[in-house]
């Protein structure tokens, strides 16, 4: 349990170092959630489209 | 060449008989000045340092306030179509528009320049740097301006789009500018911004006209 | 090739198969990097564990300036040649772009808070990545800002042209002028300087980022050709009708 707060206080620096991991991995999940949202919006219309003209 | 002076006589003619665009971009220069002297007098001397920056800063923003109208009245009424039909290559005409919005709003801001510079408390030993700077670097905020004004032709909201387009630009020329004004004051030796900012002068007059023209062709394709 | 590729679905089946390997390599690499960063690296004798952020900071750095490349690189494919997916990927590149700029910022700001005492400097380097901000931020709301779709697309890809100045002052700011950020230490004249026990976890996680970049720009790619097809239903839709 100690080793594991070690880890998380890094000698002093945790504060600023899992800040930083942690922004950048927000800021690709969002990118990457936006574009599957988008693709699947536009897969879903163009599926809806497809198959009511059939 | 003919056409050239014929679109700059025209343009500056029309500036005159409205005034909007000088009185804006020279209103707003001393408006924004006063205020900063307000906010700031209490302290004199954090005044008079931060003067050579609060002027550059204004001084850009005044000029960004122009911006959008340098085409869109020949956009509206049609002779832009016109002018782009005519022999003299767009280029050309990209200067002569960018020169004639030169000296409706950015030379009167040179000529404001040093009652602002009283205003805000900047040394005078500075005055001749600031002027000599302005002189150089209003242009290049004209010439860089013009490509952000083809650009946003017709957009929505295209004053602030134009403002946030020319920034990235439009940053040289205020760190250099400032730095030029303040190696007066510092004592070493002005020339060495100056010429940077005569470089990106040269640089704008060369290739803003080609971008500006570009930017033109697309918008009205 | 370029007119090869505009079919869209010719580009599908060609970068179609690409897009397992895109998520396989980011997610093995990023797993491989992100281990040796935080576990198996050692920490800087003079920084501590601060030079960790180092393994987030510098790859998102590359990656801002190479997202930018990039869409002026297909940019002036699309004004040119005038290829109809060029300007797809210019657009689906940018917000991409300003992510892993505010990253590189954002990080950055906390390594130089622990390093150099402060947040924020305004010196060449950090203040030529936030104009780089200003710049992709610019292309998203300029190609929105007109009805006409085509015309922001032309009037993006030309800023794009005009703003790619830029990336060469980012690239040499730290050389050109006196900064507080450190020069180059990998990609220089003279090949890394870098010892491998950090150079292995810097590649790694640079690797794994632009496998992810790939990936989402041919996705992007697909949705924009599905939303085509989609657009193209419609308006016959309307014409039997």
């Amino acid at each position: 349990m100690q080793t594991l707060l070690d880890f998380i206080r890094l000698n002093g620096y945790g504060i600023y170092v899992w800040p930083a991991f942690v922004f950048a991995a927000a800021v690709l999940a969002f990118m990457g959630l936006r574009v599957r949202a988008r693709l699947r919006a536009a897969e879903a219309l163009l599926t809806r489209l497809e198959g009511g003209s059939r | 060449m003919a056409i050239l002076c014929a679109i700059i006589a025209n343009d500056l003619r029309l500036a005159w008989r409205r005034g909007a665009d000088t009185l804006t971009a020279v209103g707003f220069f001393v408006l924004a000045a006063l205020l900063f002297g307000f906010g700031l007098g209490g302290d004199p001397s954090a005044l008079a340092r931060a003067a050579a920056g609060l002027i550059w800063v204004t001084a850009l923003l005044a000029s960004m306030l122009a911006l959008e109208r340098m085409f869109a009245a020949d956009f509206e009424d049609g002779s832009l179509d016109g002018l782009m039909m005519t022999d003299a290559p767009l280029e050309l005409i990209m200067l002569a528009k960018a020169a004639a919005h030169w000296i409706t709003t950015g030379l009167p801001l040179i000529v404001a320049a040093p009652g602002i510079g009283l205003m805000l408390n900047l040394p005078t030993d500075a005055f001749a740097a600031l002027m000599l700077a302005l002189l150089f670097g209003t242009p290049t905020l004209t010439l860089i301006g013009a490509i952000g004004a083809a650009l946003t032709l017709g957009a929505r909201r295209g004053g602030v789009l134009i403002s946030l387009l020319v920034l990235p630009l439009y940053i040289p020329v205020l760190i250099f500018g400032v730095a030029a004004t303040e190696t007066a004051l510092s004592g070493a030796a002005m020339d060495a911004r100056l010429m940077a900012l005569g470089g990106f002068f040269l640089a704008a007059l060369a290739l803003a006209p080609f971008a500006a023209a570009a930017a033109l062709r697309q918008a009205v394709r | 090739m370029l007119n090869f590729l505009a079919n869209p679905a010719r580009f599908m089946r060609i970068f179609g198969p690409l897009l397992p390997w895109c998520w396989a390599v980011a997610v093995l690499a990023g797993g491989a990097g992100l281990v040796l960063a935080l576990f198996a690296s050692p920490a800087d004798y003079q920084q501590g564990d601060s030079v960790r952020i180092m393994y987030i900071h510098v790859p998102s750095a590359w990656m801002a300036l190479g997202a930018y490349t990039v869409i002026a690189a297909f940019s002036a494919i699309a004004l040119v040649w005038k290829h109809p997916l060029a300007h797809v990927v210019a657009e689906a590149a940018a917000p991409l772009g300003a992510g892993f700029t505010a990253i590189c910022l954002v990080t950055g700001m906390l390594w130089g808070k622990t390093s150099w005492g402060t947040w924020w400097v305004w010196d060449a380097r950090l203040t030529s990545v936030l104009v780089l901000l200003f710049l992709y931020l610019g292309l998203i709301a300029l190609r929105g800002a007109f009805d006409d779709e085509s015309r922001g697309q032309r009037a993006a890809a030309l800023l794009a042209l005009v703003g790619f100045v830029n990336i060469p002052i980012i690239k040499f700011s730290v050389e050109w002028w006196a900064t507080l950020h450190q020069p180059a230490s990998v990609l220089r004249a003279g090949g890394p300087a870098i010892h491998p026990s950090m150079l292995w976890p810097l590649s790694l996680m640079a690797v794994a980022f632009m496998a992810y970049f790939a990936a989402l720009l041919i996705l992007s790619v697909r949705t924009e050709i599905a939303r085509r097809k989609a657009e193209a239903l419609i308006v016959a839709g309307r014409r039997q009708s």
